[in-house]
C-alpha cells in the first residue's frame, strides 16, 4: 500500500486528475468569453450605432443583433454549465473509486493478517477506520489537482493585474501572505492531532457499541446495560472534550485569517490615500486594485481552506493506512495463491522441535508423525495446551519455535488456498454467515472466483472493478469448487447435500423448518400435484392410525370450532396473504368483503364480549399476575389493553364505541379460536350468523381464482405446507396426540416424494444473524458438513464429536466413512473419547506431548484424562 | 359451552370447592380443555409430573402393575381431580391413567397450577387440605393393614 497520500492518489488516479485539470483549463476562456458578450450586448447591441452589422457575411439589424447576441449568451451558460456537470461528475467519480480502492486494499491487508494480530484487532474499530474515518477523502481525492490548479492561477492573475498597476500596492497586498502561509499551517497542525485523537476516540467508541451489541444477553443476564451506557456516554464526553479544543483552534485560526485579510485593505486605504493625496498615484489606479484585491480574496480563502483540508486528510490517510500496515501482514500470494488449491496438502502430519511459545500452556512436542489416513485422539492439555495444539495443526496457529508439516510443507510458510483445500477445523461454535443454510453448508467450497456472464450489467461492474483494482468477480455467482467436493456439477452436489444433512442428524431439523414454511404465490402451482399426493397420502394412512379424529375438517355449512373466526367468516384466504391475521384483517379486499358481508359487524360483536371477558379478569388478579399470559392467541400487553378499552366504554353500548376502539375489537376477534381460547363469547346463533355471512363471503367471491377456498384443491400459498397437506384444522382438544400428528404428515410427505423439496427448501431458509435461526446443535452439525463436503486431507475437531457418548463416536466414525483416507484429529474429552484411534497425543501438564499407539497399554498416568473444555458440547447435546 | 363445562366441574373437584365462581372461571381459563377416546392413557407411570387434571365428563380408570398385567386400582368420575400431587412437587408418575370411556378433562399445567397458587394463596391450602385427607386416609389403611398383617402373624 502507498504511504503517503499524494503518492496513492498520484499512482492511481493521475489520468483522471489530469482530465479533471484539461476541463478546469478548458472553462476559463468559456468563462472569458461568458463574461464578454454581455459586455458587447450592453456597449454594442443596446447603445451602439451604425447598422447593419455583419457577422460571419451575414448582416444584422439591431435587434436581431441583440438577439444574436443573446442568444450566444444563453449558449455560453449551457456550454458552461455543462462542462461543470462534466467535471463535478469526474470529481465525484474519481473521489469514489479512490475510495473503493482504498477500502478493498485496507479490507485485503486486513484477510492477509495473521490470525495472531486479530487478538489485538477490534472488529469495531476496523469498521470505523474504513468507513466513517476515509469517508471525506472521496470528497476531496477528485480535487486534488483540479483546486490548487485553479484557485492558484486565478490568485496569480490577480497578483498580477495588482503589480501592473503599481508595484508598491502590490506588494502591500501580499505582503501578509508569507505571515499567513507559515502561521495557518502551524496553528492547522494542533487542529490536525487533535483530529486524529478524536478519531482514535471514534475508534473506540465503535468498538464499544460492536461490543455491547454482541454482548446483548451478558448485559441482559448481569443487568449491565446502564454501565454500558456509562461507558458509552463517557466515550462521547471525550468527543466532546476534543471537539471543544478544534472548535476553539480552528476559530481562531479563521479569526486571525479574517483579520489578516481585512489588514491588506487597511494598508491600502491607508498608505493608498496616502499615495493619492501626495499625488504619487493615480486615483484610479486605486480603485482598480480595491477591486481586484476584493477578487483576490475568494481564490487565496480557496487555496488556505485547501492547505487546510490537505494536511487534515494528510494525516487522515497516514494514520488509517499505518494502522492497517506492519511488517507481520503476510504477502499478498498467501490469499492469491492462484495455483494453491491444485497442489494441495497431504500426507503425513510432522512436529518438530516444537515450541508453542508464551500463552499455549507450555506446549512442547518433537519428533512426533502422524501417517496419512490415521485417527488421533488429542488428550490433556487441559490449560490452553491441547487448543494451540489443535490450531497449529489446523495452520492456525504458528509455533514460536519449530515446526508443523503436512506432507513436508511447513503449515506456517503454506498458503491459504493450500490450507483451505487441505484441512478442515470444526470448533463447537463454526462461523456462520448470514444467508442460507446452503450457503453455509458449501461455505468451505466457496473458492472459485467465477467468470462473471456477458450482459451489459456485469461488464459495467467488470470494468468499474478493473479501475478501482478490486476483484472482478461476481459475489453472487457460482463459487463452488465442484472439484473438491467430488461431483460434476450443482445438481450432483446438490443430492449430495441433501445426503449428509441427513445423515449428520440436520435433516430432521431442515424438514420439520421446511413444512412450516410458506412458499411465495409464484411457486403455488408446482406444488399443488405433490401436495395434494400427500395429503391423500396421509388420508389413507390417518385413516388406519385414527388421525382423522385429531382434525377438524372444514365443511361449507359447519362452524370450525378449531379455526379462527376471521378464517371461518372468509373460508378462503388471498394467494397472496402475507402474514398472519392482523395483516390480513387490514387489506383492502379482506376488509371490504368483511364489511359487506356484515362480517365486520359480527367480529365486532364477539370482540366486545372477548373485551368484556378479559376485564372481569384483570379484575380478579393482581396486574402483575402471571394468570395474564396463560392466554395463547393473546400476549398480556392485549390482554391489558383489551381490558381497559371494556372499562373506558363500559356504559356505551358497541355502537358507541369509536371505530379505532372498534377496530382492535374486530382484531381480538377475527384471531379467535373457541376451542383454543375457550371464552364463551360464541354461542350457536352467533355461529350461525357467521355462516350466514360466510355463505355472503362465499357468492360474492363466485369462482375468483385470486383466492384459494379451504375446501378447494389447491395449494394455498397463504398456509404452510403442512397446513396445506393436512387440509384441516388440529383440534386444540386433542393436543396430546399431536406429536402422531405430524409424525404422520412427515412420512405422507414423504411418501409424495416432497423429501427432496423439501430439503430443498429447508437448505433455502436463512439461519439468521449468526446462525440465531439454528439450535447449537445445529451449528456444529453445519461445521461438520462443512468441513465433509470439501474432502481434506486433514480433518481436526476442536470441542466438537469429542465426546466418549455413542452419538459422537458414531459422528467420528461417520466422518471417518465419509472420509477415509483423510487424517482425523480431533480433541478427545476424557480416556474413554480416545477409543478407536490409531494414535493419542497424550499432553502432559507441563505441555509435552507425547504419541502413543493406541494400543499399547503402557499409556503413562500422568497424562492426565483430559478436561472436558467448557464450550465443548456435552454428551447427548451433541448429537440426537 | 367448554368453560362453563370446566367451572361446572371444577365446583366439585376438592380443592377447588371453597373458591367463588369467579376465580373458578379463571382456572378453567388457564386450563386446556382435552378430550379422549375410550381406552385411550393420559399418561404412563414413570412420566413426568407435568400436570394435573380435572375430569369434566366421563371417568379415568387409575391402573397399577406393569404393563400386561395391569390392575384398575380406582375410578374417577366428574369432578375429580388426579396427578396434582406429581405436579405440585415435580415427581414422576405413580399410577398409570386411561380413559374409562369417552372422557373430557381439564389439564392445569405445572406453571398454570404454581401461578394460580401464587395468585390465589388461599387455593395452596385447599391443596394442603386435600394432600391431608389423603394422607388420612392413607394413614387409616396403613393401620388396617398392619393390624391385618398381626392377626396373619398371630
Amino acid at each position: 500500500m502507498e504511504k503517503s497520500f499524494f503518492r496513492f492518489v498520484w499512482r492511481f488516479s493521475k489520468r483522471d486528475q489530469l482530465f479533471i485539470l484539461a476541463l478546469t483549463v478548458a472553462s476559463f476562456p468559456l468563462v472569458y468569453v461568458s463574461l464578454e458578450i454581455p459586455k458587447m450586448i450592453v456597449n454594442d447591441a443596446i447603445s451602439g450605432r451604425n447598422f447593419p452589422r455583419e457577422v460571419l457575411g451575414v448582416e444584422f439589424e439591431q435587434i436581431p443583433y441583440l438577439l444574436l447576441l443573446c442568444g450566444a449568451f444563453l449558449g455560453m451558460v449551457i456550454l458552461i454549465n455543462g462542462v461543470k456537470w462534466l467535471m463535478n461528475i469526474a470529481i465525484g467519480m474519481t473521489g469514489e473509486r479512490m475510495l473503493r480502492r482504498l477500502r478493498y486494499q485496507l479490507f485485503e491487508q486486513v484477510m492477509r493478517y495473521p490470525m495472531a494480530r486479530f487478538r489485538t484487532t477490534k472488529p469495531g474499530e476496523v469498521v470505523q477506520a474504513l468507513m466513517g474515518e476515509i469517508e471525506p477523502l472521496g470528497g476531496f481525492i477528485g480535487e486534488v489537482i483540479a483546486t490548487p490548479a485553479f484557485q492558484g492561477g486565478l490568485l496569480g492573475v490577480y497578483v498580477f493585474f495588482i503589480f501592473m498597476q503599481d508595484w508598491l500596492l502590490g506588494l502591500a497586498a501580499v505582503a501578509l501572505y508569507p505571515i499567513q502561509a507559515w502561521l495557518i499551517p502551524y496553528m492547522q497542525a494542533k487542529v490536525v492531532r487533535l483530529n486524529k485523537r478524536r478519531a482514535g476516540n471514534n475508534r473506540m467508541l465503535a468498538d464499544t457499541l460492536a461490543e455491547s451489541v454482541g454482548n446483548i444477553a451478558e448485559i441482559h443476564t448481569n443487568d449491565t446495560a446502564r454501565w454500558h451506557m456509562a461507558q458509552v456516554s463517557g466515550r462521547l464526553y471525550h468527543n466532546t472534550l476534543i471537539r471543544i479544543d478544534i472548535f476553539r483552534r480552528k476559530f481562531t485560526i479563521k479569526f486571525v485569517n479574517n483579520f489578516l485579510n481585512q489588514l491588506t485593505p487597511f494598508f491600502f486605504y491607508s498608505i493608498g490615500g496616502y499615495l493619492v493625496i501626495r499625488g504619487d498615484l493615480d486615483f484610479g489606479a486605486l480603485v482598480a486594485v480595491l477591486a481586484a484585491y476584493k477578487d483576490l480574496a475568494g481564490p487565496w480563502k480557496e487555496v488556505l481552506n485547501y492547505v487546510q483540508r490537505w494536511s487534515d486528510f494528510n494525516s487522515r490517510y497516514a494514520y488509517v493506512v499505518d494502522n492497517f500496515m506492519g511488517d507481520d501482514v503476510a504477502a499478498p500470494e498467501r490469499i492469491w495463491d492462484a495455483a494453491g488449491r491444485a497442489r494441495p496438502l497431504g500426507g503425513d502430519l510432522t512436529l518438530d522441535h516444537l515450541d508453542g511459545g508464551p500463552g499455549t500452556g507450555g506446549l512442547n512436542a518433537t519428533g512426533i508423525a502422524i501417517k496419512a489416513g490415521d485417527a488421533v485422539a488429542v488428550t490433556g492439555g487441559g490449560h490452553g495446551a491441547r487448543e494451540a495444539l489443535l490450531r497449529m495443526m489446523a495452520g492456525l496457529a504458528v509455533p514460536h519455535v519449530g515446526s508443523v508439516r503436512l506432507g513436508g510443507q511447513m503449515l506456517a510458510e503454506a498458503t491459504l488456498p493450500q490450507i483451505g483445500r487441505s484441512i478442515a477445523f470444526v470448533t463447537s461454535e463454526p462461523g456462520i454467515i448470514n444467508r442460507t443454510m446452503r450457503d453455509n453448508l458449501l461455505y468451505g467450497l466457496m473458492t472459485c472466483a467465477p467468470a462473471s456472464d456477458a450482459s451489459g450489467v456485469a461488464a459495467l461492474m467488470r470494468r468499474e472493478a478493473r479501475m478501482t483494482g478490486n476483484l472482478a468477480a461476481d459475489p453472487d455467482g457460482d463459487w463452488i469448487d465442484y472439484d473438491a467436493a467430488g461431483v460434476p456439477d450443482a445438481a450432483a452436489l446438490e443430492a449430495r447435500l441433501i445426503d449428509l444433512t441427513e445423515r449428520y442428524g440436520l435433516g430432521g431439523d431442515l424438514y420439520a423448518g421446511a413444512l412450516e414454511a410458506r412458499l411465495p404465490p409464484g411457486d403455488a402451482a408446482r406444488w399443488t400435484a405433490p401436495v395434494m399426493a400427500a395429503r391423500a397420502a396421509l388420508a389413507t394412512q390417518g385413516a388406519a392410525e385414527g388421525i382423522a379424529d385429531l382434525l377438524e375438517r372444514w365443511e361449507r355449512d359447519s362452524f370450525n370450532r378449531n379455526a379462527a373466526v376471521l378464517e371461518n367468516i372468509l373460508f378462503c384466504l388471498p394467494v397472496d396473504a402475507e402474514g398472519d391475521v392482523p395483516v390480513l384483517i387490514r387489506r383492502a379486499d379482506v376488509a371490504g368483503l368483511l364489511a359487506r358481508s356484515g362480517g365486520m359487524a359480527e367480529l365486532e360483536a364477539v370482540g366486545w364480549q372477548i373485551a368484556g371477558e378479559f376485564a372481569d379478569l384483570v379484575d380478579a388478579v393482581t396486574p402483575d399476575s402471571s394468570v395474564l399470559d396463560g392466554f395463547p392467541g393473546y400476549t398480556r400487553a392485549e390482554v391489558l389493553a383489551a381490558a381497559e378499552l371494556c372499562a373506558h366504554h363500559r356504559t356505551e353500548t358497541l355502537d358507541m364505541v369509536p371505530p379505532a376502539a372498534r377496530q382492535t375489537l374486530a382484531l381480538l376477534a377475527a384471531r379467535f379460536v373457541p376451542n383454543r381460547d375457550r371464552l364463551d363469547v360464541l354461542d350457536d346463533e352467533a355461529a350461525e350468523r357467521i355462516l350466514a355471512c360466510r355463505a355472503r363471503v362465499l357468492a360474492e367471491l363466485g369462482d375468483d381464482q385470486s383466492v384459494v377456498r379451504f375446501d378447494e384443491d389447491r395449494f394455498s400459498p397463504a398456509l404452510s405446507i403442512a397446513e396445506n397437506i393436512v387440509n384441516a384444522k388440529r383440534r386444540h382438544d386433542r393436543k396430546a396426540r399431536w406429536r402422531q400428528l405430524d409424525a404422520a404428515l412427515e412420512q405422507a410427505a414423504r411418501a409424495a416424494g416432497l423429501r427432496d423439496e423439501l430439503m430443498r427448501l429447508g437448505l433455502a431458509a436463512s439461519v439468521g444473524a449468526g446462525g440465531s435461526a439454528l439450535t447449537g446443535n445445529a451449528r456444529r452439525r453445519v461445521g461438520l458438513i462443512r468441513a465433509v463436503l470439501k474432502h481434506p486431507s486433514l480433518v481436526v475437531l476442536d470441542g466438537v464429536a469429542g465426546g466418549s457418548g455413542p452419538q459422537d463416536a458414531a459422528l467420528r466414525a461417520l466422518i471417518r466413512e465419509d472420509l477415509p483416507a483423510a487424517t482425523l484429529v480431533w480433541a478427545a474429552e476424557g480416556e474413554e473419547a480416545a477409543a478407536g484411534a490409531d494414535r493419542v497425543l497424550a499432553i502432559a501438564d507441563d505441555g509435552t506431548v507425547r504419541a502413543f499407539t493406541a494400543d499399547t497399554a503402557t499409556r503413562p498416568r500422568s497424562a492426565e484424562p483430559a478436561v472436558a473444555a467448557a464450550d465443548a458440547p456435552q454428551d447427548g447435546k451433541a448429537a440426537e | 359451552m367448554s368453560l362453563n363445562a370446566a367451572v361446572t366441574a371444577l365446583r366439585d373437584a376438592a380443592p377447588f370447592r371453597r373458591i367463588d365462581e369467579r376465580r373458578l372461571k379463571i382456572v378453567a381459563m388457564m386450563g386446556e380443555t382435552l378430550r379422549y377416546s375410550p381406552g385411550e392413557r393420559l399418561f404412563e407411570r414413570g412420566d413426568p409430573g407435568d400436570a394435573a387434571f380435572v375430569v369434566i365428563s366421563g371417568a379415568v380408570d387409575v391402573l397399577l402393575g406393569s404393563n400386561g398385567s395391569e390392575t384398575v386400582v380406582a375410578t374417577l368420575g366428574t369432578g375429580e381431580i388426579f396427578g396434582e400431587i406429581a405436579a405440585l412437587c415435580d415427581q414422576t408418575r405413580t399410577t398409570a391413567i386411561a380413559a374409562n370411556g369417552a372422557l373430557t378433562v381439564l389439564r392445569l399445567d405445572k406453571s398454570v397450577l404454581k401461578s394460580l397458587i401464587q395468585e390465589f394463596p388461599d387455593l395452596a391450602f385447599e391443596f394442603l387440605r386435600v394432600i391431608a385427607t389423603r394422607l388420612e386416609a392413607t394413614n387409616a389403611q396403613l393401620g388396617a393393614a398392619r393390624a391385618r398383617l398381626a392377626q396373619l402373624n398371630a
